[in-house]
């Protein structure tokens, strides 16, 4: 019933950049070195397919799950992973009005957490709140709420809220009782059905990354919390090309979508933003900017989308109930 | 299993590239005809070069190449910073991380001499590789500085920039017409909270806005920036105020708060009640039993 | 023991102490099968744990499949019998004592069984001991681990309070020919029993107490196991009538699950002289009395989603009635209301006419469960979008479906084992009732 995509495992092994504190880790790192990521994608028959610079010189092209960015220097232990950004609470606005679904938010993040097919972190759905109001396109990340029921309903403390706002999970306390799933509304959470095929031998394991990924757990949006660490911004933000979403420290009042940056209250106050679904009460740390003045047609949104992402939207028509659905086969 | 595998694999690799070494090897007669060997690609360097307030030039650049498939960000390579009129001071080499990006800054009594039309110039080169040909990359500027003070009239408190240049003898001379803009900075990106153009003097003055955060004791830093100028690049010059609105951080958890460490005092009392209602009668059963093994015993003895 | 000339313990002793000592051949074959289909579910189990959860039906919106609706089930099927041993035990009903052993063995049993399922559905079942390591007081979920593992010790308890009595007489039955360990067993178990009156109080004291206690733990464990759905946000089970609707609807499939089992002992054990059918009549009305607080809870729970029609429930209530109509149907109506027409009607009140009602309640029960999970899973608030078409939908595969069957047939084998301990109709309860009924009847007669 489900189709399984098994990707050779050899052409992935030898191209994996181990990044980690133990000395073994450094030598693989030292040995195998780092390489280029291109913007550029080329299609074949493997599936999306990046180019990749070894250090000898040699271009080699590898499907895009094969390929691990260097991860960081430094991880954050689980332990220390608790501790928020000091004197920090951090906050993310979307602009519904910029947001053709170009997907690139979806990609970045794939990619930049080594998230396996089919485990997305970051999704976008096509909404419309009735029949006769406007359809639009709604990046969904993790809200990191203020009253995270997820974390509430977390039996061994597995998922946790920090002082910054972010809700983290540990994939090595998790159970996987997946009731934190069942406990959110916004249906952020996803699980890992099957052993992640990037193993990323070495990787000591974060929080804050999320990675290596392990079966059987929960993961989800965790606002590229170790980007964060080192003053940067998350990786769907910088991937976006419409400069959709905006974060930043809601304390200092200022969010960013890398090319302006603007007072926080500002917006909000002359935009309206709001947030998605508030009498639940969950008080979510993302805000939406109302879809006016829209720079696209929302059937922008299906340009140039890969016929099985497209799929991801026409099929859902069963859901009867869901008028928006029925308009999005058009 | 795995691991085992991986080593085939590396010395699988390790042997095919000893073997494809050898067989483009010039003295091994080998070698292909001269157009199998692949073209060199061409490499750009996209340099930023601002002048920070204390005096440093910070540098940032960017590594890419251009084809007809598109902009290549190319990192792990090295590159280094230069300087002077023929590029001849060696500053660092530093590796592009991720995004093709590598920074350096230079402190200010490290930077080059002067060109005799009083232009510092500093650049970053990049040797090129056997699949990138090199690169360089220069920007040469006059020196300029900005001094940022603040003045209040009433109760209107506003920041003031005053852009000049040195000259031969000492004295400063003010740039003019020219566009500044003032920002704050934040975690992520400069927050801008006015600009406007520099007077005949050399001055101008922005209102400080009301109600902008600073940190806990309302203090907040005002940088002043001329972008992009065609003489100058980009100068910063900064002042430290008071002025912001003093800001705290507390996590704001809610006395029902269940998402908390530690379960509401409620949920704590009735999970013991239950508990010791339940195993004080399970016990009580238990002990029954013993009794009844006990009376057992005397029956029988 | 004084008793011993009691001809009523004779006739029991006749029926039961064959099987006890001797193993048919169908036995043996039933066993095989049920043993069978046991390896099959361990396969199953193998299968899940090599491979990852993607093997079953389960995928990110619909998390909680048939291993979470059987779960529920067992616990409820647990708790009634429970419920209904304790009950009749409190208020010393004379009808009790062919019932009673039936009721406290599925108890135990399917509690055994129940949180098995959850093992299942948790995706890493290695840190099972996390509950218990780290425990978050404030999660439902460490709520039901503590409930859970108080309940299963007080039914072994109680269970093991009704067994001591048989286990003496057992012990003392010199002519049945038990082998050695097995006296030896009989006799460790019967702890120096001999029915002495101040042992005859310690235990009717003992007793009494958990008999209680099991009732008070049976409706705490229901009511925390629905609020597992209760107190999440989403639309169907945000609800606050969950609680004692579970605890109803867990009586009601006990109660379907005795009649049915009492069926299947009257036909193995030939024990139409003890199983009558004013038993039958007696747990049929107890059905019917259920069945109707059942179907108030349904229709009131329905009811005030269907009325008020807040956007999310009315998109589950028009799923039920349209993807998940025949089962909502079958559960709903039939599961309730054909058990009130038959054990209602004085017509239809035979004995197979309420065991086929107890099944129709019983199955109609595990739909509701299904009904419960399943649909709103498939109704979240952000509907289901931007995944892979084949994740949206649930369809149980071979793997859960195989630890279902797997799990029935552990049922059946460990009451099949049960059966061979101890005789399924407790033989010192029957006496004793008949010596209470014959004290309280003699002074009427004079």
């Amino acid at each position: 019933m489900d189709e399984k995509e098994k990707t050779p495992k050899s052409r992935r092994d030898f191209l994996r950049i181990g990044a980690g504190m133990g000395a073994a880790t450094l030598a693989t790192v030292a040995a195998s070195g780092l390489f280029t990521l291109t913007g550029k994608e080329t299609r074949a028959e493997g599936g999306k397919k990046i180019k990749v610079l070894t250090t000898d010189g040699k271009l080699l092209e590898v499907s895009e799950s094969q390929l691990s960015e260097p991860t960081a220097d430094m991880v954050v232990t689980r332990e220390s992973s608790h501790q928020g950004i000091t004197g920090r609470k951090f906050v993310m606005v979307i602009d519904l009005a910029k947001c053709k679904n170009a997907r690139k938010c979806v990609e970045a993040c794939q990619h930049g957490h080594h998230l396996p097919k089919d485990h997305e972190w970051m999704k976008v759905f096509l909404l419309q709140n009735s029949e006769q109001e406007a359809q639009y396109w709604f990046p969904r990340p993790c809200f990191h709420c203020d009253n995270p029921m997820c974390v509430s309903v977390c039996p061994v403390g597995a998922t946790y809220k920090r002082s910054d706002g972010i809700v983290l999970v540990d994939n090595q306390r998790c159970i996987g009782c997946k009731f934190c799933m069942t406990g959110c509304p916004y249906s952020v959470r996803v699980f890992h059905w099957k052993e992640p095929e990037d193993k990323a031998d070495g990787a000591v394991y974060s929080p804050e990354t999320g990675f290596p990924t392990k079966e059987g757990t929960v993961g989800k949006c965790i606002f590229c919390a170790d980007l964060l660490r080192k003053n940067e911004l998350p990786r769907c933000l910088s991937a976006c090309p419409m400069g959709v979403i905006y974060f930043g420290d809601i304390i200092e009042d200022t969010i960013t979508n890398g090319n302006e940056t603007l007072r926080f209250t500002e917006v909000i106050r002359d935009r309206a933003g709001y947030r998605h679904l508030e009498s639940l009460g969950t008080e979510p740390s993302v805000y939406y900017l109302p879809p006016v003045n829209r720079q696209f047609p929302v059937e922008r949104g299906f340009e140039g989308l890969d016929p099985k992402i497209r799929e991801r939207y026409e099929n859902t028509a069963s859901y009867k109930i869901n008028p928006l659905l029925r308009h999005g086969k058009q | 299993m795995e691991r085992s595998c991986n080593i085939l694999k590396r010395v699988f690799l390790f042997t095919t590239l000893v073997c494809l070494a050898f067989f483009f090897h010039p003295f091994t007669g080998l070698s292909l005809p001269q157009g199998g060997a692949p073209e060199k690609k061409p490499a750009a360097l996209a340099l930023t070069r601002v002048k920070m307030s204390n005096g440093d030039h910070q540098m940032k650049v960017v590594l890419s190449s251009t084809s007809e498939n598109g902009r290549t960000l190319l990192a792990g390579l090295p590159v280094t910073f230069v300087g002077g009129k023929d590029l001849s001071v060696k500053y660092s080499e530093q590796k592009t991380n991720a995004r093709g990006v590598a920074m350096f800054t230079i402190p200010k009594d490290k930077l080059p001499a002067k060109d005799p039309d009083g232009t510092i110039t500093l650049g970053v080169k990049f040797d090129g590789n056997k699949e990138y040909e090199p690169a360089e990359e220069q920007a040469g500027v006059k020196d300029l500085t900005i001094e940022v003070t603040t003045e209040v009239a009433d109760t209107v408190r506003s920041v003031k920039a005053f852009a000049f240049e040195v000259d031969e003898k000492g004295a400063k001379v003010p740039l003019k017409a020219t566009d500044i803009a003032f920002y704050v900075p934040r975690m992520f990106s400069y927050l801008k909270i006015g600009e406007g153009s520099l007077d005949s003097s050399g001055v101008c003055v922005v209102e400080f806005p009301k109600n902008l955060p600073g940190d806990s004791a309302g203090k907040v830093t005002v940088i002043a920036r001329i972008e992009d100028n065609d003489i100058f690049g980009n100068v910063e010059g900064s002042t430290r105020v008071d002025w912001a609105v003093p800001t705290q951080h507390f996590v704001k958890e809610s006395y029902r708060a269940l998402w908390s460490q530690i379960a509401p005092t409620w949920m704590i009392i009735t999970l013991i009640i239950l508990l010791t209602g339940v195993w004080g009668h399970y016990t009580y059963a238990v002990v029954k039993l013993f009794q009844i093994r006990k009376e057992g015993k005397n029956l029988s003895s | 023991m004084e008793n011993n000339n009691n001809a009523l313990e004779k006739n029991l002793w006749k029926v039961f102490l064959p099987d006890l000592v001797k193993t048919s051949r169908t036995w043996y074959l039933v066993f095989a099968i049920l043993f069978l289909l046991f390896l099959f579910g361990l396969f199953c189990l193998y299968t899940q744990i090599t491979q990852g959860h993607i093997v079953t039906g389960m995928r990110d919106n619909v998390v909680w499949g048939m291993y979470i609706v059987n779960f529920i089930f067992f616990m409820g099927v647990s708790y009634a019998g429970a419920l209904i041993s304790g009950v009749l035990h409190l208020f010393r009903s004379d009808w009790r004592g062919s019932v009673v052993r039936m009721a406290e063995l599925i108890t135990v049993i399917s509690l055994l069984i129940g949180p098995c399922f959850i093992m299942f559905c948790i995706g890493r079942l290695e840190r099972l001991p996390f509950l218990a390591m780290y425990p978050r007081i404030q999660s439902p979920i460490t709520w039901d681990v503590i409930a859970i593992s108080s309940d299963i010790i007080g039914c072994f308890i109680f269970l093991y309070l009704s067994f001591l009595e048989d286990f003496a007489r057992l012990r003392d039955m010199k002519q049945a020919g038990f082998s050695k360990w097995r006296t030896k067993i009989y006799r460790i178990l019967a702890l120096n029993y001999h029915g002495s009156p101040e042992q005859r109080k310690h235990l009717k004291w003992a007793r009494d107490v958990m008999a209680a206690m099991i009732i008070a733990i049976a409706i705490i464990v229901y009511s925390v196991l629905a609020w597992i759905f209760g107190v999440t946000l989403q639309p169907g089970w945000h609800s606050t009538i969950f609680g004692p609707y579970f605890v109803i609807a867990a009586i009601y499939s006990g109660t379907g699950v005795l009649i049915i089992l009492m069926w299947i002992f009257r036909k193995i054990y030939h024990l139409e002289e003890y199983i009558t059918k004013r038993h039958f009549v007696n747990v049929g009305v107890l059905l019917l009395i259920i069945a109707a607080f059942y179907g108030y809870f349904t229709f009131s729970d329905y009811l005030t989603k269907w009325y008020g029609s807040v956007k999310m429930d009315k998109v589950l209530i028009d799923k039920l009635f349209t993807e998940f109509y025949t089962m909502f149907i079958l559960s709903n109506y039939v599961g309730i209301l054909v058990p009130m027409l038959v054990v209602g009607i004085k017509k239809l009140r035979t004995i197979p006419n309420i065991t086929i009602a107890a099944f129709i309640a019983v199955l109609g029960l595990w739909f509701n469960r299904y009904l419960i999970v399943v649909p709103t899973l498939e109704t979240p608030y952000l509907p289901i979008q931007d995944i892979r078409p084949a994740w949206i939908h649930y369809t149980p595969t071979w793997v859960e479906l195989g630890l279902t069957l797997a799990s029935l047939a552990t049922f059946g084998l460990l009451i099949m084992l049960a059966a061979k301990l101890v005789p399924i109709v407790s033989v010192s309860e029957m006496v004793e009732i008949e010596e209470n009924v014959s004290v309280e009847v003699k002074p009427e007669i004079r």
